[in-house]
């Protein structure tokens, strides 16, 4: 298990300088001058474009710019200052990162907790009008654009009922709206996804056995079939976990929420690339390590799985006595 | 499994609950609580009138109205206002608030400025200053004299001098965002005695309160003890400014909180409508829709950059309060570019185009209730505007036009702005049913600035033509519709039109530059540089739930956020 932690540790090294690099250079050669930005369009002489340019470092050529940035992140994790407000990315991703994990994870687990028990229902009362109905609302949930959920929820419940606050996080009440439009396309999918991997695996020949041997439809379900089941469950909730990092832009805009996610349109908007990167960096290294994190509760999931991770001399130390037990 | 699975979705829960507890750094006090700032106290003293107060130039000037029948409130008030302007919070870096319109009413709370366009007790506006007992240009024209108030302190207890003065100048001076023209002070001579302050003049211009204008003045001494060059402009613990507020927290890109300062120089001779709040609260919002939201919940007092809909919306309903819209004192110009589309450099072509372009609708998908049709290149409140400077829409006289000259079916290229990009549809429209094809691309601002630094890139640009100083002087067309501007889009080549650029920009009086800018306008009907398409207005509203009473503003973007009226 450690040796398959550590390979994975390794094989994030060059995933995440792949990323970077790919988002560096897209950002740079992104039409877009953060120079004329920091000097406005009003006339301004070639020599304070100069002085500018060479103060944001931009005068370098991309290949020495990469490298020097590569450089600050490994040795210093220094992200570098932001062109727009000067301040270090760190002290701007320290100051909003905890915003977008709490409503990312808020979201994801209403999610989870409500689509995968829903979409397990859904699959037992396959056709049936309850199943129907699921679906048909799973499909509708999935299809509404976000950001008319959110504008219509605060329209319904801010703005009319006056009930529920329209902006900010400043107690629980703010949480409500943000969190539940977050949560609906990924409670869609789950959803979703829960049903049709429930419907697969309730059709193998080991839940058919299970039933003819007079097992509870309670057990068969929930102690057979939801483990297989829940394996492509948990890749999209890995996946969307890694994401809550990077925010919701949409989510962030409407209710006025400084997360990651508005940070990143502000600075894709002034082409503030230290902090593009910043963000971009500090959400990919989310991602991989959830991906490892999944990998690993696959493991916990799927004794299959499990034997993979053992190392070849534990497992035929284990499989000895049965194969001895075999022959015998 | 199913026994771990459950415990870890519940753990998770239960810690992004607990999370929620825990102190947020977006955390914004609600609006009217009590302030916690010790030893608050309301201005009761405060009712002697700023009419009292010495004035500059007092054959020009008056100070803001007398307010004695203001009634002060005797509790603390808090007030909250939101705003869709992206840099409304936040900045506090002198050279930046100086040259932001939009940032410029928030540091006004905490810095004073030399000058300031302010609105009368008969309405009209003019400059001001709360620092300053007299400022004036020498009769021979040479020099610039600044005469400080006594007593003028910073919020860290040091009084303001004269060096403190060409420092802010000089320091906005060799900002690269610079706007106005510096070169014309010799800062290198400049002198100070007592309260006087005398900078010689390189040149002279007829215009030079618009160059000053809005000059924030800060702490030359603090700014040095405390990095200098890497003074730390967004640290809400150095800003030290000479105004009513302290900055006591600042949350990037969300909000900024001003608590009012128990030691500030003026509090017993400022007029009871200045700084009435005991806490001011500036708070950003991304869109529009939910700040509104806000201020209909009570969670704003007053909101400023509201759309056409909502100024619309609060106008049409009492309960709401009351919804103002301003001039923005700025014309927005359909500017051609001549010098790089070779068929822009048919006089006649262009002409044919102002003919064809029908300003009443652009104006209207543009920004409806909020725009209004212009008289011509300047704004209508600029004392320089005069009426008959705008092209008469005649479609079937542009289209014969267009086919006489052999031009029915060329195709132009637009580079426009998100924002500008209703105005642009429906003026692409337009041009097709006089026979030109507009091939019109829609980008963000950074995206197009860069198309129109290319010469060639854009036929066309929406541009603003600012007005907004008290003279009316057309600052943003004087700097870019001529020889020296980087946007190729704009720049023009003429040597008439640059003569007349230059003297307007030198010229000395008043009457001088009247007579310039008509020659200007003339110029533009004969040559159809640009079409004036519309003159905009900014709408703010107030009072929804009772606590600000009244707002006087110049405009939303440049309001004095000291004079809100609170009950």
């Amino acid at each position: 298990m450690l040796k398959f932690i550590g390979k994975r540790l390794l094989v994030m090294i060059p995933v995440l300088l792949g990323v970077l690099i790919i988002v560096y250079a897209l950002s740079c050669f992104m039409p877009g001058d953060p120079v004329i930005n920091k000097l406005g369009t009003q006339s301004y002489t070639q020599e304070q474009y100069d002085a500018m340019e060479h103060q944001l470092g931009l005068d370098q050529p991309f290949v020495v710019r990469l490298g020097s940035y590569l450089w600050g992140v490994v040795t210093r994790l220094d992200l570098g200052e932001s062109y727009a407000t000067n301040r270090p990315v760190t002290e701007s991703l320290a100051q909003r990162i905890g915003v977008s994990i709490r409503l990312g994870l808020m979201s994801l687990c209403l999610a989870a907790l409500l689509g995968i028990p829903v979409g397990i229902f859904s699959a037992v009362k396959q056709n049936t009008i309850p199943d129907y109905t699921i679906t048909t609302l799973s499909i509708i949930l999935a299809s509404l654009p976000g950001f008319w959920l959110a504008m219509e929820a605060i329209l319904i419940f801010a703005a009319k009922l006056h009930v529920l606050p329209a902006s900010g996080l400043t107690s629980w009440k703010h949480y409500i709206l943000p969190v539940a439009c977050a949560s609906m396309m990924t409670l869609a999918s789950l959803v979703r996804m829960t049903r049709s991997s429930m419907l697969e695996v309730i059709r193998q020949d080991y839940i058919r056995t299970a039933r003819s041997k007079g097992m509870k439809e309670k057990r068969v379900i929930f102690k057979h079939a939801l483990k297989n089941a829940l394996i492509p469950v948990i890749t999209v909730l890995g996946n969307q976990v890694g994401m809550v990092v990077g925010g919701s832009i949409i989510i962030e805009t409407i209710f006025n929420i400084p997360g990651m996610g508005s940070l990143m349109l502000s600075a894709i908007n002034q082409r503030d690339y230290p902090v593009i990167m910043g963000v971009t960096l500090v959400t990919s290294v989310f991602v991989c390590v959830c991906n490892l994190a999944v990998d690993l509760v696959y493991s916990l999931v799927d004794p299959q799985i499990r034997s993979q991770f053992t190392s070849g001399k534990k497992r035929a130390r284990k499989e000895k006595p049965a194969r001895e037990e075999a022959a015998a | 499994m199913k026994k771990f699975l459950s415990l870890l979705l519940v753990l998770a829960m239960c810690l992004s609950l607990a999370a929620c507890g825990s102190g947020s750094p977006s955390a914004a006090p609600t609006s009217n609580a009590p302030a916690e700032a010790s030893g608050a106290e309301a201005p009761a003293d405060n009712a002697a009138p700023a009419a009292d107060a010495p004035t500059i130039e007092a054959e020009e000037q008056e100070a803001p109205p007398a307010e004695e029948e203001i009634a002060v409130p005797t509790e603390p008030v808090t007030v909250t206002i939101g705003s869709t302007y992206p840099r409304f919070v936040g900045v506090f870096d002198m050279a930046q608030i100086a040259n932001d319109q939009i940032a410029l009413p928030a540091g006004y709370l905490a810095f004073d400025t030399i000058i300031r366009m302010e609105v009368l007790d008969d309405g009209t506006e003019d400059y001001y200053s709360d620092i300053l007992e007299d400022i004036y240009v020498t009769d021979d024209q040479k020099s610039l004299v600044m005469v400080l108030k006594p007593g003028v302190t910073f919020s860290n207890g040091e009084e303001m001098d004269g060096y403190d003065l060409i420092w802010s100048l000089q320091r906005k001076g060799s900002h690269p965002r610079l706007m106005g023209d510096y070169g014309m002070f010799d800062f290198e001579n400049a002198t100070v005695d007592g309260y006087t302050t005398t900078i010689p003049l390189n040149s002279y211009r007829g215009d030079w309160r618009v160059v000053i204008e809005a000059a924030v003045v800060m702490n030359k001494d603090w700014i040095e003890q405390n990095g200098g060059d890497s003074f730390d402009y967004t640290n809400p613990e150095l800003v030290c400014g000479s105004g009513p507020y302290k900055v006591t927290e600042y949350v990037a890109d969300d909000h900024v909180t001003y608590e009012k300062r128990d030691d500030w120089w003026q509090k017993d001779t400022a007029s009871a409508a200045v700084a009435q709040p005991q806490t001011i609260i500036t708070k950003s919002y991304a869109d529009s829709s939910t700040m509104l939201v806000d201020y209909q919940n009570g969670v704003l007092d007053a909101i400023l950059g509201i759309t056409e809909t909502q100024y619309t919306q609060i106008q049409n309903d009492p309960a709401l309060g009351t919804a103002t819209a301003k001039s923005s004192k700025s014309v927005v110009e359909l500017i051609m570019d001549v010098d790089n589309t070779p068929e822009l450099a048919d006089v006649e072509l262009r002409k044919a185009i102002a003919m064809g372009t029908n300003i009443d609708d652009l104006l209207i998908v543009g920004y409806g209730a909020l725009g209004t049709r212009p008289v011509g290149m300047f704004a209508a409140s600029s004392q320089f505007s005069s009426e008959g400077y705008t092209f008469d829409y005649d479609p079937e006289a542009a289209a014969a036009k267009i086919k006489e000259l052999g031009y029915e079916g060329i195709t132009l290229p637009f580079i426009c702005d998100v924002g500008n990009s209703g105005m642009a549809e429906v003026w692409q429209e337009q041009m097709r049913q006089i026979g030109i094809n507009i091939d019109l691309q829609v980008y963000d601002v950074m995206t197009c600035i860069q198309y129109w630094l290319q010469p060639g890139a854009t036929a066309f640009q929406f541009q603003g033509s600012e007005n907004a100083n008290v003279p009316g002087d057309p600052s943003t067309l004087l700097s870019n519709m001529c020889q020296t501007t980087d946007l190729a889009c704009m720049r023009k080549e003429n040597p008439e039109w640059n003569d007349i650029v230059v003297r307007a920009r030198n010229g000395a009086t008043t009457e001088e530059r009247r007579e310039i800018y008509e020659e200007m306008q003339q110029f533009n009907l004969d040559n159809a540089y640009c079409v004036p398409v519309v003159e905009w207005l900014s709408a703010y509203a107030y009072g929804a739930d009772g606590v600000v009473k009244d707002m006087i503003m110049v405009a939303p973007e440049s309001c004095n956020l000291r004079r809100i009226l609170v009950g």
